[in-house]
């Protein structure tokens, strides 16, 4: 059976940038939004931009994503007409190779993507924030006959030379692709997530494979490509919240946008197109105790305060004793703030115990990571 | 190996006022996170039962959509089992009961199969109870029936109608049901192990018996007719009776108490519910919450105080909460106040309105009212 759109997800990077959070654990299963993982946000997109195959990649610490992806069955992608698959490098008659870059994971998956034989492919990372229907992007896409179609959201132009930025012209086809450029000419910035014809790609998945000198990289590689042999490609204008969660700062920020309400993709729309799917463990119902304070704060079930809590997010089992204090922390689960300590600007890492008494980063305006 | 299945038997579960008008007592929100029935299906589900019957007596559609399709608590979803037994020709008769129930439904031999003992449990004794060891107590008995009973002192004040038992030697006869005349004495939990081949006699004897008997009558009758004991095993651990509206609310509040919940929800014996995809709590700036339990997807900002909020309830600023039972999708406006109010789900509490009960006289609050 063919679908129109196949969703591939690239989850396989390590993520390094997240320190020892990412030590045993794939970026996109870090915890989020004290209920989630990234990778729910992706996943969950998907779910409700009726995209039925999904894909995801997955090669750095994969047991762990793997057994959270499972079937699919969390974002619903396990249904009668879905599909959800863990694409982990193989061995095959050809041998055994890692992924070596975005484009080169996708390669090696040409055969489950002929499989569904799809129009368009999807291409998306597992580590962004962001709630989206991708519905309206496939249409900019169909109605563009482009045969690719790059997400961009407007950055500032300070920042610009930080990104991949797309040149484009009056109609929003892209002129020129640069990458980290010096002086930037435009702000639009690539998010990674793409739309390709799939025939298109399949070729120039299959050309670039036999290049010794590329880095099978979708930014570096295929679109540079593309373009010098003037493929159409359209920019598709994001609009609204969307972050790239690759530091501990902006891991950090993405979670205080939430707990504060005031930035951060809306977690309690309950339309049931718009929800984020995660895991609902079987945890014991959140308390806060008879001296416990919590404000600006978001906490999952099973979560415990008997202290104090201001903009925090809170996981489940994760416990702030009595007279503890937490401000601005992003408190994973399991991790326990004992009697009069005081944590702030922080993100702790699961299971850590921060002892009595201890004070960490009450000073410091840079985000620590207090883990074990 | 010997095969074990078990039955949740809602036919001896209390009323419990406007709160099961509507729906069964096994789906009544508690802690606003649970459904009373989920303790005992946790009971099976951490003993190692994975074939489970529920034997509903009434509104059997509430059961259904709390449990699904058992996956939340079966441990197996392949191997294991979990069916709803309901009878719909003797709803308006007078011999609906359990025994009745599992008779006419075809689902009862899914569950029993080919298992060698049958354990039953009730709904509303609330307990964190390893069924395994009890198994094991009844095997080496060699006896046909072994009843659970709880050894209490205020009989005067609880259990009002229960089977009372007299016990000896770890042997246990039945005696009249309480009448809360005396303080002490052994109360039989409505808890069972049967011997299959009993069981099966049970279900062939009903119909020559009398069909208005239930299963705790039948126990009883045949137990004294064949002149047989049955084996006693007393229960030492913590049991919440769940048997009125009262009780609910006070059980509720009792739990509010960490050294009194961890007698009921302890580390290594989880309690399954069914899952949601509610995203978490929130609290926002205004938020003043002591001394509660607040499920995902609430939103507060107003003060709690002492209160049991259930999934997605929305406590506006300026509002006040205290002393409240709070059910799942209700919204208090700003300026309102609750204290010593339970209020069903989907209620809307109006900008100011301000409602009190007292400690003794919960003001409930009807499923939908708005107010």
């Amino acid at each position: 059976m063919s679908e129109k759109v196949v969703a591939m997800i690239l989850a396989g990077g390590k993520g390094t940038r997240l320190q020892s959070l990412t030590r045993k654990t794939a970026k996109p299963a870090v915890s989020f939004a004290s209920k989630y993982r990234i990778i729910d946000f992706p996943l969950s997109n998907c779910a409700n931009s009726d995209i039925n195959v999904v894909g995801v990649l997955i090669q750095y610490e994969s047991t762990e994503l793997d057994t959270y992806i499972g079937n699919g069955e969390k974002w619903g992608l396990n249904g009668v007409r879905s599909k959800t698959a863990t694409l982990s490098p193989r061995q095959t008659e050809e041998g055994s190779n890692w992924y070596e870059g975005t484009a080169d994971a996708i390669t090696q998956n040409i055969d489950f993507l002929d499989e569904y034989n799809p129009q368009y492919v999807l291409i998306l990372s597992g580590d962004h924030i962001y709630k989206t229907s991708f519905k309206e992007m496939i249409e900019c896409h169909e109605n563009s006959h482009a045969d690719a179609t790059i997400s961009v959201i407007e950055v500032p132009w300070e920042e610009a030379s930080r990104f991949g930025i797309m040149v484009c012209d009056n109609n929003d086809f892209v002129k020129e692709f640069q990458e980290k450029p010096k002086k930037p000419v435009s702000n639009l910035a690539s998010m990674g997530i793409y739309i390709f014809n799939w025939k298109t790609l399949r070729d120039y998945l299959k050309r670039d494979a036999k290049k010794e000198d590329s880095t099978h990289d979708f930014g570096n590689d295929i679109i540079p490509t593309m373009l010098a042999n003037n493929r159409k490609l359209k920019v598709y204008r994001y609009k609204g919240y969307w972050r790239d969660v690759g530091t501990l700062a902006s891991l950090h920020q993405a979670n205080m946008d939430i707990a504060r309400g005031i930035d951060g993709p809306d977690l309690y729309d309950h339309r049931h197109d718009t929800v984020i799917f995660t895991e609902d463990t079987h945890s014991v119902p959140q308390y806060v105790g008879p001296l416990g304070s919590i404000k600006n704060s978001i906490a999952n079930q099973g979560s415990v305060v008997l202290g104090k809590a201001e903009s925090c997010v809170i996981s489940s089992d994760a416990i702030i004793e009595e007279y503890a204090e937490c401000i601005n922390c992003v408190i994973m689960s399991g991790a326990r703030i004992k009697m009069h300590a005081k944590v702030k600007n922080a993100i702790i890492a699961p299971n850590v115990v921060v002892e009595a008494h201890e004070n960490i980063n009450l000073e410091g305006d840079k985000i620590v990571l207090v883990s074990k | 190996m010997r095969k074990i299945c078990g039955f949740v038997n809602l036919f001896n579960s209390p009323e419990l006022g406007p709160l099961t008008e509507k729906r069964n007592f096994g789906s009544v929100t508690f802690l606003g996170r649970y459904g009373l029935i989920d303790f005992t299906l946790s009971n099976f589900t951490n003993s190692g039962i994975n074939r489970v019957g529920i034997i509903v007596n009434k509104f059997p559609n509430s059961i259904r959509s709390h449990v699904q399709n058992g996956s939340a608590f079966t441990i197996n979803t392949k191997t294991g089992y979990l069916g709803v037994l309901y009878n719909e020709q003797h709803e308006r008769k007078d011999t609906h009961n359990d025994v009745t129930t599992i008779k006419a439904t075809r689902t009862h031999y899914d569950i029993v199969e080919d298992s060698d003992y049958v354990v039953i449990a009730p709904a509303h004794l609330l307990m964190c109870m390893d069924f395994y060891p009890i198994i094991r107590e009844h095997i080496a008995s060699e006896k046909d029936v072994t009843v659970v009973y709880e050894h209490r002192f205020d009989l005067d004040k609880e259990f009002k109608g229960a089977n009372l038992l007299s016990v000896g030697n770890k042997k246990a006869k039945f005696l009249k049901k309480n009448d809360q005349k005396e303080k002490e004495g052994f109360v039989c939990l409505d808890t069972y192990i049967l011997s299959r081949h009993f069981f099966d006699e049970i279900l062939e004897e009903h119909v020559n018996i009398n069909e208005k008997y239930g299963l705790n009558d039948m126990i009883k009758f045949m137990v004294n007719k064949s002149k047989k004991e049955m084996n006693a095993h007393e229960y030492n651990g913590f049991v919440l009776p769940v048997t009125s509206l009262d009780n609910y609310i006070k059980g509720s509040f009792f739990l509010l108490s960490y050294l009194n919940r961890i007698k009921l929800i302890k580390d290594g014996w989880p309690i399954y519910t069914a899952t949601h995809n509610t995203p978490p709590a929130r609290y926002g700036p205004k938020a003043n919450v002591k001394n509660s339990f607040i499920a995902n997807g609430s939103i507060i900002n107003g003060t709690v105080e002492n209160s049991i909020l259930s999934r997605e309830v929305i406590v506006s600023q300026g509002a006040s909460v205290k002393n409240s039972i709070v059910f799942t999708k209700t919204e208090i406006a700003k300026g309102a106040s609750l204290n010593f109010v339970l209020t069903d789900k989907t209620a809307y509490i109006g900008e100011k309105a301000s409602i009190s009960g007292t400690k003794k006289e919960y003001f409930i609050i009807k499923q939908g009212a708005k107010i």
